[in-house]
Protein backbone atom coordinates (compact mmCIF):
# COMPACT_ATOMS: atom_id res chain seq x y z
CA UNK A 1 0.00 0.00 0.00
CA UNK A 2 1.57 3.34 -0.73
CA UNK A 3 1.24 6.52 1.04
CA UNK A 4 -1.83 8.15 -0.97
CA UNK A 5 -3.88 4.99 0.26
CA UNK A 6 -2.90 5.42 3.65
CA UNK A 7 -3.98 9.15 3.15
CA UNK A 8 -7.29 8.68 1.37
CA UNK A 9 -8.10 6.01 3.77
CA UNK A 10 -7.88 8.18 7.11
CA UNK A 11 -9.47 10.51 4.75
CA UNK A 12 -12.21 8.38 4.35
CA UNK A 13 -12.91 7.25 7.99
CA UNK A 14 -12.98 10.78 9.13
CA UNK A 15 -15.18 12.02 6.26
CA UNK A 16 -18.05 9.01 8.13
CA UNK A 17 -17.73 10.85 11.48
CA UNK A 18 -20.95 13.16 11.57
CA UNK A 19 -21.98 15.54 13.29
CA UNK A 20 -24.34 15.11 16.75
CA UNK A 21 -28.10 15.86 14.90
CA UNK A 22 -28.81 18.61 17.66
CA UNK A 23 -26.09 20.78 15.96
CA UNK A 24 -28.69 22.87 13.96
CA UNK A 25 -30.14 23.61 17.20
CA UNK A 26 -27.46 24.36 19.28
CA UNK A 27 -26.57 26.60 16.67
CA UNK A 28 -30.16 28.38 16.80
CA UNK A 29 -29.93 28.94 20.46
CA UNK A 30 -26.50 30.36 19.90
CA UNK A 31 -28.01 32.98 17.67
CA UNK A 32 -30.72 33.53 19.61
CA UNK A 33 -29.14 34.44 22.88
CA UNK A 34 -28.16 38.08 23.79
CA UNK A 35 -24.25 38.56 22.45
CA UNK A 36 -22.07 40.35 24.18
CA UNK A 37 -22.62 43.79 24.96
CA UNK A 38 -20.14 46.37 23.45
CA UNK A 39 -19.83 49.80 25.86
CA UNK A 40 -20.41 53.27 23.64
CA UNK A 41 -17.15 55.25 23.59
CA UNK A 42 -18.68 57.61 25.94
CA UNK A 43 -19.87 54.94 28.71
CA UNK A 44 -15.88 53.77 28.53
CA UNK A 45 -14.56 57.75 29.03
CA UNK A 46 -17.10 58.05 31.59
CA UNK A 47 -15.63 55.06 33.49
CA UNK A 48 -12.43 55.88 32.90
CA UNK A 49 -13.12 59.50 34.26
CA UNK A 50 -14.43 58.16 37.19
CA UNK A 51 -11.61 56.23 37.77
CA UNK A 52 -8.73 58.76 37.26
CA UNK A 53 -11.06 61.12 39.66
CA UNK A 54 -10.94 58.21 42.52
CA UNK A 55 -7.42 58.13 42.22
CA UNK A 56 -6.48 61.98 42.28
CA UNK A 57 -8.88 62.25 45.38
CA UNK A 58 -7.28 59.60 46.95
CA UNK A 59 -3.90 61.23 46.49
CA UNK A 60 -5.28 64.40 47.64
CA UNK A 61 -6.81 63.05 50.91
CA UNK A 62 -3.50 61.41 51.79
CA UNK A 63 -1.41 64.21 51.45
CA UNK A 64 -3.90 66.03 53.39
CA UNK A 65 -2.46 64.46 56.75
CA UNK A 66 0.78 66.43 57.95
CA UNK A 67 2.18 64.94 61.20
CA UNK A 68 1.02 67.51 64.26
CA UNK A 69 4.24 68.76 66.17
CA UNK A 70 3.15 69.19 69.77
CA UNK A 71 4.58 71.97 71.99
CA UNK A 72 4.40 70.75 75.23
CA UNK A 73 4.11 73.00 78.37
CA UNK A 74 5.78 72.64 81.18
CA UNK A 75 2.41 71.55 84.27
CA UNK A 76 2.84 73.29 86.94
CA UNK A 77 1.44 71.49 89.87
CA UNK A 78 0.06 73.47 92.70
CA UNK A 79 0.05 71.08 96.08
CA UNK A 80 -2.01 73.86 98.19
CA UNK A 81 -4.92 73.81 95.29
CA UNK A 82 -5.21 70.28 94.92
CA UNK A 83 -7.67 68.11 96.99
CA UNK A 84 -6.96 67.49 100.59
CA UNK A 85 -7.55 64.05 101.36
CA UNK A 86 -6.67 64.40 105.16
CA UNK A 87 -10.12 65.49 105.36
CA UNK A 88 -11.54 61.91 104.48
CA UNK A 89 -9.64 60.13 106.55
CA UNK A 90 -10.72 62.62 109.64
CA UNK A 91 -14.35 61.43 108.80
CA UNK A 92 -13.53 58.19 108.63
CA UNK A 93 -12.14 58.14 111.98
CA UNK A 94 -15.17 59.83 113.72
CA UNK B 1 -36.11 28.13 -2.43
CA UNK B 2 -31.92 29.34 -3.02
CA UNK B 3 -29.30 30.76 -1.05
CA UNK B 4 -30.28 34.13 -1.74
CA UNK B 5 -33.49 33.87 -1.32
CA UNK B 6 -33.48 32.77 2.36
CA UNK B 7 -30.86 35.76 2.78
CA UNK B 8 -33.44 38.07 1.79
CA UNK B 9 -35.90 36.51 4.15
CA UNK B 10 -32.80 36.61 7.01
CA UNK B 11 -32.12 40.43 5.92
CA UNK B 12 -36.07 41.69 6.17
CA UNK B 13 -36.42 40.32 9.63
CA UNK B 14 -37.41 36.30 9.76
CA UNK B 15 -34.65 34.59 12.16
CA UNK B 16 -36.36 31.60 11.74
CA UNK B 17 -35.23 31.70 8.40
CA UNK B 18 -31.76 31.21 9.20
CA UNK B 19 -32.54 27.29 10.41
CA UNK B 20 -32.70 26.46 6.82
CA UNK B 21 -29.60 28.01 5.78
CA UNK B 22 -27.80 25.89 8.91
CA UNK B 23 -29.51 22.73 7.66
CA UNK B 24 -28.40 23.30 4.33
CA UNK B 25 -24.99 23.34 4.77
CA UNK B 26 -23.66 22.37 8.38
CA UNK B 27 -22.86 19.05 7.17
CA UNK B 28 -20.37 20.97 4.97
CA UNK B 29 -19.01 23.30 7.87
CA UNK B 30 -18.20 20.43 9.84
CA UNK B 31 -16.79 18.20 7.35
CA UNK B 32 -14.60 20.97 6.40
CA UNK B 33 -13.13 21.96 10.08
CA UNK B 34 -13.01 18.46 10.74
CA UNK B 35 -10.41 18.30 8.31
CA UNK B 36 -8.16 20.75 10.21
CA UNK B 37 -9.02 20.01 13.60
CA UNK B 38 -9.81 15.77 13.49
CA UNK B 39 -11.35 15.97 16.84
CA UNK B 40 -15.54 16.02 16.25
CA UNK B 41 -16.12 18.06 19.39
CA UNK B 42 -14.12 20.63 17.87
CA UNK B 43 -15.66 20.67 14.40
CA UNK B 44 -19.02 21.17 16.43
CA UNK B 45 -17.46 24.16 18.35
CA UNK B 46 -16.11 26.00 14.86
CA UNK B 47 -19.65 25.15 12.90
CA UNK B 48 -21.36 26.94 15.86
CA UNK B 49 -18.98 29.69 15.86
CA UNK B 50 -19.24 29.77 11.82
CA UNK B 51 -22.78 30.22 11.56
CA UNK B 52 -22.96 32.77 14.23
CA UNK B 53 -20.64 34.56 12.67
CA UNK B 54 -22.34 34.65 9.30
CA UNK B 55 -25.21 35.86 11.47
CA UNK B 56 -23.99 38.29 13.02
CA UNK B 57 -22.28 39.83 9.58
CA UNK B 58 -25.09 38.70 6.96
CA UNK B 59 -24.99 42.42 5.99
CA UNK B 60 -21.67 42.44 4.96
CA UNK B 61 -22.28 39.32 2.16
CA UNK B 62 -22.93 41.62 -1.25
CA UNK B 63 -23.54 38.40 -3.13
CA UNK B 64 -20.86 39.10 -5.47
CA UNK B 65 -19.82 35.28 -4.94
CA UNK B 66 -21.89 31.84 -4.02
CA UNK B 67 -23.28 31.99 -0.35
CA UNK B 68 -21.03 28.96 -0.27
CA UNK B 69 -17.83 30.30 -1.44
CA UNK B 70 -18.13 32.94 1.16
CA UNK B 71 -19.16 30.69 4.37
CA UNK B 72 -16.34 28.15 3.10
CA UNK B 73 -13.67 31.08 3.59
CA UNK B 74 -15.54 32.14 7.09
CA UNK B 75 -15.23 28.29 7.83
CA UNK B 76 -11.07 28.07 7.02
CA UNK B 77 -10.33 31.15 8.79
CA UNK B 78 -11.96 30.26 11.84
CA UNK B 79 -10.58 26.43 11.55
CA UNK B 80 -7.06 28.54 11.14
CA UNK B 81 -7.95 30.31 13.94
CA UNK B 82 -8.95 27.56 16.30
CA UNK B 83 -5.73 25.83 15.18
CA UNK B 84 -3.44 28.89 16.56
CA UNK B 85 -5.29 29.08 20.06
CA UNK B 86 -4.81 25.14 20.19
CA UNK B 87 -1.08 25.03 19.54
CA UNK B 88 -0.32 26.86 23.30
CA UNK B 89 -2.60 24.06 24.53
CA UNK B 90 -0.45 20.89 22.45
CA UNK B 91 1.34 19.78 25.28
CA UNK B 92 -1.84 19.55 27.40
CA UNK B 93 -4.17 17.50 23.94
CA UNK B 94 -1.00 15.23 23.75
CA UNK B 95 -1.44 14.15 26.90
CA UNK B 96 -5.27 13.98 26.75
CA UNK B 97 -4.81 11.54 23.49
CA UNK B 98 -2.46 9.14 24.99
CA UNK B 99 -5.55 8.92 28.22
CA UNK B 100 -8.00 8.59 25.63
CA UNK B 101 -5.91 6.21 23.41
CA UNK B 102 -5.57 3.96 26.52
CA UNK B 103 -9.52 3.99 27.74
CA UNK B 104 -10.66 3.21 24.09
CA UNK B 105 -8.47 0.75 23.10
CA UNK B 106 -9.80 -1.65 26.13
CA UNK B 107 -13.37 -1.71 24.26
CA UNK B 108 -12.29 -2.35 20.73
CA UNK B 109 -13.04 -5.62 19.44
CA UNK B 110 -10.17 -5.79 16.97
CA UNK B 111 -7.26 -7.69 16.84
CA UNK B 112 -4.51 -5.10 19.37
CA UNK B 113 -1.60 -5.37 17.53
CA UNK B 114 -4.35 -4.62 14.35
CA UNK B 115 -5.55 -1.60 16.24
CA UNK B 116 -2.44 -0.26 17.21
CA UNK B 117 -0.87 -0.22 13.86
CA UNK B 118 -3.50 1.05 12.30
CA UNK B 119 -3.81 4.24 15.16
CA UNK B 120 -0.13 4.53 14.66
CA UNK B 121 -0.50 5.06 11.03
CA UNK B 122 -3.64 7.19 11.54
CA UNK B 123 -1.56 9.44 13.76
CA UNK B 124 1.11 9.64 11.44
CA UNK B 125 -1.08 10.67 8.67
CA UNK B 126 -2.59 13.32 11.05
CA UNK B 127 0.40 15.00 11.85
CA UNK B 128 1.83 14.28 8.35
CA UNK B 129 -1.58 16.47 7.31
CA UNK B 130 -0.67 18.96 10.44
CA UNK B 131 2.43 20.02 9.19
CA UNK B 132 1.68 21.20 5.77
CA UNK B 133 1.82 25.12 5.40
CA UNK B 134 -1.73 26.65 5.51
CA UNK B 135 -2.72 27.14 1.90
CA UNK B 136 -1.26 22.98 1.09
CA UNK B 137 -3.58 22.15 3.84
CA UNK B 138 -6.12 24.27 3.08
CA UNK B 139 -6.33 23.63 -0.90
CA UNK B 140 -5.60 19.54 0.31
CA UNK B 141 -8.89 20.02 2.37
CA UNK B 142 -10.81 21.69 0.70
CA UNK B 143 -9.99 19.00 -2.50
CA UNK B 144 -10.54 15.68 -0.47
CA UNK B 145 -13.02 16.70 2.84
CA UNK B 146 -15.07 18.67 0.12
CA UNK B 147 -14.37 17.27 -3.03
CA UNK B 148 -14.55 20.61 -5.18
CA UNK B 149 -12.77 21.51 -8.16
CA UNK B 150 -9.48 23.76 -8.67
CA UNK B 151 -11.76 26.23 -9.52
CA UNK B 152 -13.65 26.40 -7.03
CA UNK B 153 -10.95 26.02 -4.42
CA UNK B 154 -9.29 29.18 -5.90
CA UNK B 155 -12.10 31.14 -5.79
CA UNK B 156 -12.29 30.44 -1.74
CA UNK B 157 -9.00 30.81 -1.53
CA UNK B 158 -8.78 33.91 -3.75
CA UNK B 159 -5.82 33.16 -5.49
CA UNK B 160 -5.56 31.57 -9.12
CA UNK B 161 -5.71 27.74 -10.27
CA UNK B 162 -2.45 27.48 -11.51
CA UNK B 163 -1.49 28.36 -7.59
CA UNK B 164 -3.85 25.79 -6.11
CA UNK B 165 -2.45 22.97 -8.14
CA UNK B 166 0.81 24.11 -6.99
CA UNK B 167 -0.49 24.11 -3.73
CA UNK B 168 -1.69 21.05 -4.21
CA UNK B 169 0.84 19.21 -5.93
CA UNK B 170 3.72 20.47 -2.74
CA UNK B 171 1.13 18.82 -0.33
CA UNK B 172 1.28 15.80 -1.38
CA UNK B 173 5.18 15.83 -2.79
CA UNK B 174 5.38 16.59 1.20
CA UNK B 175 3.18 13.88 2.56
CA UNK B 176 4.45 11.19 0.37
CA UNK B 177 8.08 12.59 1.76
CA UNK B 178 6.93 12.47 5.59
CA UNK B 179 4.97 9.22 5.40
CA UNK B 180 7.65 7.06 3.35
CA UNK B 181 8.84 5.40 6.58
CA UNK B 182 5.20 4.11 7.01
CA UNK B 183 5.76 2.07 3.65
CA UNK B 184 9.23 1.14 4.56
Amino acid sequence: MNTSNYIDQYIEKEKQIKANPFLSTRIMAGIQAPGPKKASLWQSMAVAAGLALAVVSGLAVGTMYSERVQNYAALNINDSSMENLNLYYNLSDE
Amino acid sequence: MTDHEIIDNIRSGNTQAFQLLVERHQEMVFRTALGFVHVKEEAEDIAQEVFISVFRSMSQFTGQSEFSTWLYRIVVNTSLNQLRKKKRQEWLQSAGDALTQVFERATDDKNPEQTMLEEERDRAVRRAIDSLSKKQRTALILQKYDELSQREIAEIMQISEGAVEQHLQRARQNLQKKLAPLVG
